[in-house]
C-alpha cells in the first residue's frame, strides 16, 4: 500500500468536525463516548460538552467502577454546559468486586442522590430514570422545576409524594408502583399544571386505592396500557378522570376497569384494546357482565372521537354479551374505524350485533383492518 | 427544463458520470436546487458536478433510489421494516474506506436519513470497545505520552483502556 493511501485511511474519525463527532457520540452509551474521546489529544475534551448523557449500569462489570465513573463524570460536567437529555439506568444487575450481586439500598442511595442533585442543580429538561427500588430522596426530584419530559421506570412512589412538576409537559410511568397510607383516593397528578402527555404503563395501583384520579388540567394525550397482569390488577379501583381537554385517549392491552370520564368536547381519536382475565371470573357470566357494562360506559364517554380504533379481542368479547349492547351507538361522530388485529392476517368481520350497536346511526360503511404486533415487554431507549 | 425528464446525469468530483432519477434526487435539497438550475433540454448539455467522489456517489445514489419511492408516497409499516433491514445491509461496508465519506456526503447533501444512519453505524463500531480497540478500528495514532496516559487513567475511573 502506498504512503498516500495510508494517510487517507488514517485519521478519518479525528478529522471530522466537533459537531459531527458529538452527534455520533449522542448515539452512544456515555461510557463509550468518553472512551472514544480518550483515544487522542484532538478528541480528549469532547466528552465534556456532550448534551446527551446515557448512563447504564449494564456497561460496567463492577459497582465500584460504575459509581466512580458517574461521580467523576458529573463533577467534570459541573460547568455551564447544559445537559439536555439524561438517561440513567441502574436496573441491570451489578456486582461488587467479589462477584456478589449488589442489591443494597444503602449502597445506591448516595449515588442516586448525587445524580438527582445534578439534575436539579443543572436544570436538566429531559430525564429518564430507571431504578427499581424505593428512593427516599426522590421527593427532591419531584419538585424539580426544569423538567419538560420525565420517564420513570420501576419507581416506587411513596405516600404523600406530590408530583409537583410545574414545567413538565410529558410524563411516562412504566412499571411504577403507587403506595397509599390507609384507604381511599389517590390523585397523583393534580400539581402537574402543564402536563399534556401522560402514559401510565404496567403500573401497580394497590388494592387499598378505591379511586385513582387523573386531574391534570391541561392533559391532551392520555395512555393507560398493559394494566393486565395479576400483580397490577386492582379491579375494585375506579379511574376518575377530571381533565377535560383530552384529544387522544388510549386504553390498550389492559383489563377493563371502571371509569368516570367527563364530557370531552375536544376528543379526536381513541384506541381501545380491553381484555377480561378469565382467571378472575372463570365461567361466571354475571361478574363479567358488570365489567362489560363498564367498558360500554367508557366507550360512550369517549365516543365523540372521529378516529376510533378497536381491537379484534375487544369486539369479539363484546359480541358475547348481546344483552348489554343496548341503546344508541356510543360513536356518534366516527369517520374512520380501524380494527386492530394480531400480526398474522386472518379474515375477519365485525359481529353483526356489535356492528349494529356501534355504527347503526353513523355513516361508516366499511372499516380498515390494521395488523399490529403486540408490544414486547422490553422498553427501548428513545 | 422539460418536465418529462425522469433521470439526469451528474458528475462526481473524480469526473465520472452517474445517472440519478429525478425522484431520487429529491431526497437531497441541494441536489434538487442544483438540478433546477441546470438546463436539461436536448440542445443544452451542461452536466452538474457533485463534490463527492465516485466510490461514495455510487453508494449515495443507491441509497436515494431505494428510499425515493417511500419518501415520495409514504408507505406502510411493513415497508418501513423492510427498508430498515436494507439499511443495515447497506451499511455493511469497509469502515475506514468509505463510512466517513458517506457521512460527509450526507451532511453536504442535507440527507438527514442517511446522515443519521451513518452516525449510528459509526457509533455502533465504538460500542463496547476499549480505548485501545477504538484506536485500532479507526487507525488513530496514540499521541499521549506515558505520563499523560497514567493521568488519564486516574482521571477516568471506570473507563476501559486496554
Amino acid at each position: 500500500m502506498g504512503k498516500a493511501e495510508m494517510t487517507m485511511i488514517e485519521d478519518k474519525l479525528t478529522s471530522l468536525p466537533d459537531d459531527m463527532l458529538q452527534y455520533i457520540f449522542s448515539f452512544l452509551d456515555t461510557k463509550f463516548a468518553v472512551q472514544t474521546s480518550l483515544v487522542c489529544k484532538r478528541l480528549r475534551y469532547l466528552w465534556i460538552y456532550l448534551p446527551v448523557l446515557t448512563i447504564d449500569s449494564d456497561s460496567f462489570r463492577y459497582y465500584s467502577s460504575f459509581s466512580n465513573f458517574v461521580v467523576s463524570l458529573l463533577s467534570r460536567k459541573d460547568g455551564p454546559t447544559r445537559i439536555c437529555k439524561f438517561w440513567f439506568d441502574i436496573s441491570n444487575p451489578i456486582y461488587s468486586s467479589i462477584q456478589m450481586c449488589i442489591d443494597s439500598h444503602d449502597l445506591f442511595e448516595p449515588l442516586v442522590k448525587r445524580v438527582i442533585d445534578h439534575v436539579v442543580d443543572h436544570r436538566v429538561q429531559h430525564l429518564s430514570f430507571h431504578f427499581p427500588r424505593i428512593v427516599d430522596d426522590l421527593p427532591q426530584l419531584f419538585h424539580c422545576q426544569s423538567l419538560r419530559t420525565l420517564e420513570l421506570f420501576e419507581i416506587i412512589i411513596l405516600p404523600n409524594t406530590n408530583l409537583d412538576f410545574l414545567t413538565l409537559t410529558s410524563l411516562h410511568l412504566v412499571k411504577c408502583s403507587f403506595i397509599l397510607d390507609g384507604e381511599g383516593t389517590l390523585d397523583p397528578f393534580q400539581c402537574c399544571l402543564n402536563l399534556k402527555n401522560l402514559v401510565i404503563s404496567d403500573c401497580r395501583i394497590p388494592s387499598r386505592v378505591k379511586i385513582f384520579e387523573i386531574s391534570a388540567p391541561q392533559l391532551v394525550n392520555l395512555t393507560i396500557s398493559r394494566m393486565e397482569h395479576v400483580r397490577n390488577l386492582n379491579t375494585n379501583c375506579k379511574i376518575v378522570i377530571t381533565s377535560t381537554k383530552i384529544t387522544s385517549f388510549k386504553f390498550v392491552e389492559s383489563h377493563i376497569l371502571e371509569f368516570s370520564i367527563p364530557a370531552l368536547p375536544l376528543i379526536e381519536s381513541v384506541d381501545v384494546n380491553a381484555v377480561l382475565a378469565d382467571y378472575l371470573f372463570g365461567t361466571v357470566h354475571l361478574a363479567k357482565r358488570k365489567f362489560i357494562s363498564y367498558l360500554i360506559e367508557m366507550l360512550r364517554a369517549i365516543g365523540g372521537a372521529e378516529i376510533v380504533a378497536l381491537s379484534i379481542e375487544t369486539l369479539t368479547m363484546l359480541s358475547k354479551f348481546p344483552d348489554v349492547l343496548q341503546g344508541p351507538s356510543p360513536f356518534s361522530r366516527v369517520k374512520v374505524l380501524k380494527v386492530k388485529a394480531p400480526c398474522e392476517p386472518s379474515p375477519f368481520s365485525i359481529p353483526n350485533d356489535v356492528m349494529n350497536l356501534f355504527f347503526s346511526g353513523s355513516t361508516i360503511k366499511d372499516f380498515e383492518v390494521e395488523y399490529v404486533k403486540k408490544q414486547q415487554g422490553k422498553y427501548q431507549r428513545g | 427544463m422539460s418536465s418529462s425528464v425522469e433521470a439526469i446525469t451528474v458528475l462526481s468530483s473524480d469526473g465520472d458520470e452517474f445517472k440519478i432519477t429525478v425522484s431520487a434526487a429529491k431526497l437531497s435539497k441541494p441536489l434538487n436546487w442544483m438540478l433546477e438550475d441546470v438546463c436539461f433540454s436536448d440542445d443544452c448539455d451542461e452536466v452538474p458536478t457533485i463534490e463527492v467522489n465516485s466510490k461514495t456517489l455510487v453508494k449515495v445514489i443507491e441509497y436515494c433510489e431505494k428510499h425515493a419511492p417511500r419518501a415520495n408516497s409514504g408507505a406502510s409499516d411493513s415497508d418501513a421494516e423492510e427498508l430498515k433491514k436494507w439499511d443495515i445491509e447497506f451499511m455493511k461496508m469497509d469502515v475506514k474506506d468509505i463510512l466517513f465519506h458517506i457521512l460527509m456526503a450526507a451532511n453536504y447533501l442535507h440527507m438527514e436519513g442517511l446522515y443519521d444512519l451513518a452516525c449510528q453505524t459509526a457509533a455502533d463500531l465504538m460500542k463496547g470497545m476499549t480505548v485501545s480497540q477504538i484506536r485500532k478500528i479507526f487507525h488513530i495514532k496514540n499521541d499521549f505520552s506515558s505520563e499523560e496516559q497514567e493521568q488519564l487513567r486516574r482521571q477516568h475511573p471506570g473507563c476501559s483502556f486496554d
